[in-house]
């Protein structure tokens, strides 16, 4: 094997207890890398089209890369990849920690886990071997505890670990795949197939190391990288705030999450800012392994109700949805449904999402109390949203129609609750995108379902300088978010960009999320070339990324995405027939044609058929799936 | 101090004029960037089981503590260390060094070091344990987060002193004012 891949993918079938390892393809390797690459690739071909995620040939995978676990900044993320429950489509997640760079440790670039167990296991991943052990004692117990008890058994600190909590066991459409104690792998709902195979826990444990090409070149590239972020300012106040540094520039651009997006604006909005979090629950930064930024934070809450509360990693995600979208200007709330969801292995976002829908659907009398166990949901109430997320975890109530995603519960409640969904494909946005079209389309055509990290366009959030715009995109409105000028562009360029940090892997804040000036592919492919041998440059990674992406769609065309797949759940009347009342976006919405003409625009961009979203065969053979175009043909889904 | 008064038999015993790893462990994040760099350093792998310094971490109590090598003033590596010159000290930056020409592999050393800052390498079964990198530690060189810093020994204690009286700085400053600044531990 070359340099910088462990060399090996561990299978485990839980039905059969089998367990076996394969040598990976160096070829595959070369052209797909790792993480979310390679384990879509091996989705895509090892799982019959049109299987249920919870059937037993799913296949749940772990997957690390090359770079996992290396001198490359912020290479210690674990990606998740199976279907999603949620969505019907790729369910790929991904979490820091250190989770990934122990596998790579261990001998392995990912573990392949198919079939059920007939009860409740765990696998131990100990230097190469490996071992299916029985969990009964652990299923039940929340994330904290069962870590904490496998850390005692096996009678290693070190061990590293993914798990489900209760929500997985108990198949919540929106439970993640929790790496350690506190980072999640929360969208799509993987915890839940995980659950569904009755794997309660993977541990793991390694001592052999991964060792560059070219030890000297690569520490050089490498050091070149880490200076470089160094000196970006961003760098600094990541360090310092995480990302809740957000809250404030949302905020003020008026596009803040507020009220289930009935705003953009939130009168409590400095009370739940980088600055008051800091300042009423920070007790030291965190970072996850091999990371120069270190964005996270353990917290502890010291007044009030929830004092004592201690949790780490919380973001601005998780600060918008349990503060300004449920009217609560409250950092100790939010800090304790962080650490519910934590223990609970809950998405933060979809919970909240999923809340502050109920919330509205009370404030405007389509439910009652006595829909809601008694809840009186007003907005900023907090033992009411507490008692719904119990609600929630225990699939309790109006918590078991929730727990299977808001397209399933939306036809359950009817045409006016629908109304006042967010989703697309039953994910919620992190973000309000009204009538900002980049954005919005950037979680229209994510590969995962609704959601920003896959192609968020940078720029146009930062309402980026036309005169950059004219010379990356060649128009001087491409970041001008009210137009949909090469929106198609603007979100690709960050979307091929998303593949390679996931294939590799490294964390994107280490990339050119924060900051363009950022490590850049030249920089990836200088740290990869010198880590594996093989000549990697700047447009074979782009290239890399085009293919991949092409696949996930191919993948996502054949488990049953059509055009339909890339609008608004159940016609996404918040977004094109409701607007803010104040703020800088009062009364602007989407144009729905606008917003269909983009999507368009995109699908032909990425050689896909406009009117049927399905691939063409030019688009999949442009970048070398031909193979797939066979496939995609014999299934009546390609277009010639 | 001079070269000559600084040895006694041929070991430092006053080390005065050289410098030492200091860890600050309220700006460390765990992030165990420093265990890769000192196994790159080492032995080219990215291997943290590999490395000379460890990042002890107590997740629940946010508590993460890099630990190494003193190279105390005493140390108790060499008082039990049956081989002569199998341990010495570094005449240059005063670091405790392990001749692995000498070393039997005892681990005698490993068994009395209060720090647990002294370990056996796998492949090669050494045993391992901070060199200082010649007087160029690598792992502070690496550590984004400044927890850890390469401080001459007379100035060892200076920055804890004076965030200890920063408090009492200011109020003298400005009598009856806001006090800003850390308490005292």
């Amino acid at each position: 094997m070359r340099h910088g891949w462990a060399g090996t993918i561990l299978n485990v079938d839980l039905s059969g207890g089998r367990i076996w390892k394969e040598e990976l393809d160096p070829q595959l390797a070369e052209s797909y890398l790792g993480g979310e690459a390679l384990g879509t690739h091996v989705l895509y071909k090892r799982v019959p089209p049109g299987t249920h995620p919870f059937d037993e040939r799913m296949l749940f995978i772990l997957a690390a890369g090359p770079g996992t676990g290396t001198l490359i900044p912020g290479s210690g993320r674990t990606e998740v990849i199976t279907k999603s429950p949620l969505t019907g489509i790729l369910g790929d997640s991904n979490a820091g920690g250190f989770f990934g760079p122990e596998l790579k440790y261990a001998g392995f670039d990912m573990i392949v886990i198919s079939g059920k167990a007939s009860e409740p296991v765990y696998l131990w991943i100990d230097d190469g071997r490996v071992e299916i052990r029985k969990a009964a004692h652990l299923w039940g117990k929340d994330i904290w505890e069962a870590v904490a008890c496998v850390t005692d058994e096996l009678g290693d600190p070190n061990i590293q670990t993914a798990s489900i909590g209760p929500a997985g066991e108990r198949l919540i459409t929106f439970a993640a795949t929790m790496i350690n104690r506190t980072r999640a792998a929360g969208r799509c709902g993987t915890g839940a197939v995980m659950g569904s195979k009755n794997l309660k826990l993977v541990a793991v444990r390694g001592s052999r190391g991964v060792r560059p090409h070219d030890p000297d070149g690569f520490r050089e590239a490498c050091w070149q990288a880490h200076r470089k972020l160094r000196g970006l300012p961003v760098y600094h106040a990541m360090k310092t705030y995480g990302t809740p540094l957000f809250v404030d520039i949302f905020q003020s651009l008026g596009y803040l999450s507020v009220l289930n997006y009935q705003e953009g604006q939130f009168d409590g909005y400095e009370k739940i800012n980088a600055e008051a979090i800091v300042r009423a629950l920070e007790v030291k930064s965190q970072g996850c392994y091999g990371c120069p930024i270190s964005c996270s934070h353990l917290l502890e809450v010291r007044e009030g109700p929830y004092k004592g509360t201690r949790t780490e990693g919380m973001e601005f995600f998780t600060t918008m949805m349990f503060g300004s979208m449920l009217g609560i200007a409250d950092p100790n709330f939010i800090a304790k449904c962080h650490e519910l969801c934590s223990r609970y292995g809950l998405d933060v976002g979809q919970t909240g999402a999923t809340m502050a829908w109920v919330a509205e659907l009370y404030q405007r009398g389509l439910l009652a109390r006595g829909d809601l166990g008694g809840l009186d949901l007003t907005w900023g109430n907090q033992p009411a949203f507490m008692g719904l997320l119990e609600m929630i975890n225990r699939r309790e109530g109006i918590g078991d129609l929730l727990a299977q995603g808001m397209r399933v519960a939306g036809e359950a409640l009817g045409a006016e609750a629908q109304k006042y969904t967010s989703s697309i494909l039953g994910q919620t946005p992190p973000e309000d995108f009204k009538s900002r079209y980049g954005v919005a389309l950037a979680h229209l055509t994510s590969t995962r379902g609704c959601d920003q990290q896959k192609g968020l366009p940078h720029a146009e959030i930062r309402g980026g300088n036309p005169e950059v715009a004219l010379e990356m995109f060649g128009d001087r409105d491409a970041f001008n978010t009210l137009v949909i000028n090469k929106k198609p562009e603007t979100v690709r360029w960050v979307e091929n960009r998303g593949i390679i940090y996931d294939s590799l892997t490294c964390c994107r804040f280490n990339a050119q999320r924060l900051d363009p000036a950022g490590v850049d592919l030249q920089d990836i492919a200088r740290m990869l070339t010198t880590l594996t041998g093989v000549a990697y440059t700047e447009d074979r990674l782009w290239d890399m990324g085009e293919r991949v992406w092409r696949l996930e769609m191919a993948y996502n065309a054949r488990e049953g995405r059509g055009r339909d797949g890339f609008r608004f759940d159940f016609g996404g009347d918040k977004w094109i027939g409701q607007a803010h009342t104040r703020g800088p976006w009062k009364g602007l919405k989407t144009d729905p044609k606008l917003m269909d003409t983009v999507v368009d625009n995109y699908l032909e961009m990425r050689g896909f058929d406009k009117t049927s979203a399905m691939p063409t065969r030019k688009g999949l053979e442009d970048v070398g799936l031909r193979e797939v175009a066979d496939d995609m043909k014999a299934l009546g889904l390609l277009v010639e | 101090m001079d070269e000559m008064q600084r040895r006694v038999n041929g070991q430092a015993l006053d080390t005065m004029g050289e410098a030492r790893i200091v860890v600050d462990h309220r700006k460390c994040t765990g992030c165990r960037g420093c265990e890769v760099i000192c196994a790159v350093a080492h032995t080219g792998e990215c291997n943290p089981s590999r490395a000379r310094i460890h990042v002890v971490k107590f997740e629940d109590m946010a508590v993460d503590l890099p630990v190494m090598c003193a190279h105390c003033a005493v140390p108790l590596c060499l008082s039990v260390c049956p081989i002569e010159g199998a341990n010495r000290r570094d005449p240059a930056t005063g670091a405790m060094l392990v001749d692995h020409e000498r070393c039997i592999g005892c681990r005698y050393c490993v068994l009395v070091c209060p720090f647990g800052a002294i370990g056996l390498d796998g492949p090669t079964g050494r045993i391992i344990k901070c060199d200082l990198c010649d007087g160029d530690p690598q792992c502070v060189r690496w550590c984004a987060q400044g927890a850890l810093t390469y401080v001459r020994m007379e100035a060892i204690g200076a920055a804890e002193r004076r965030r200890a009286v920063q408090r009492m700085a200011a109020a003298l400053a400005h009598p009856g004012g806001p006090v800003d600044g850390e308490p005292a531990a």
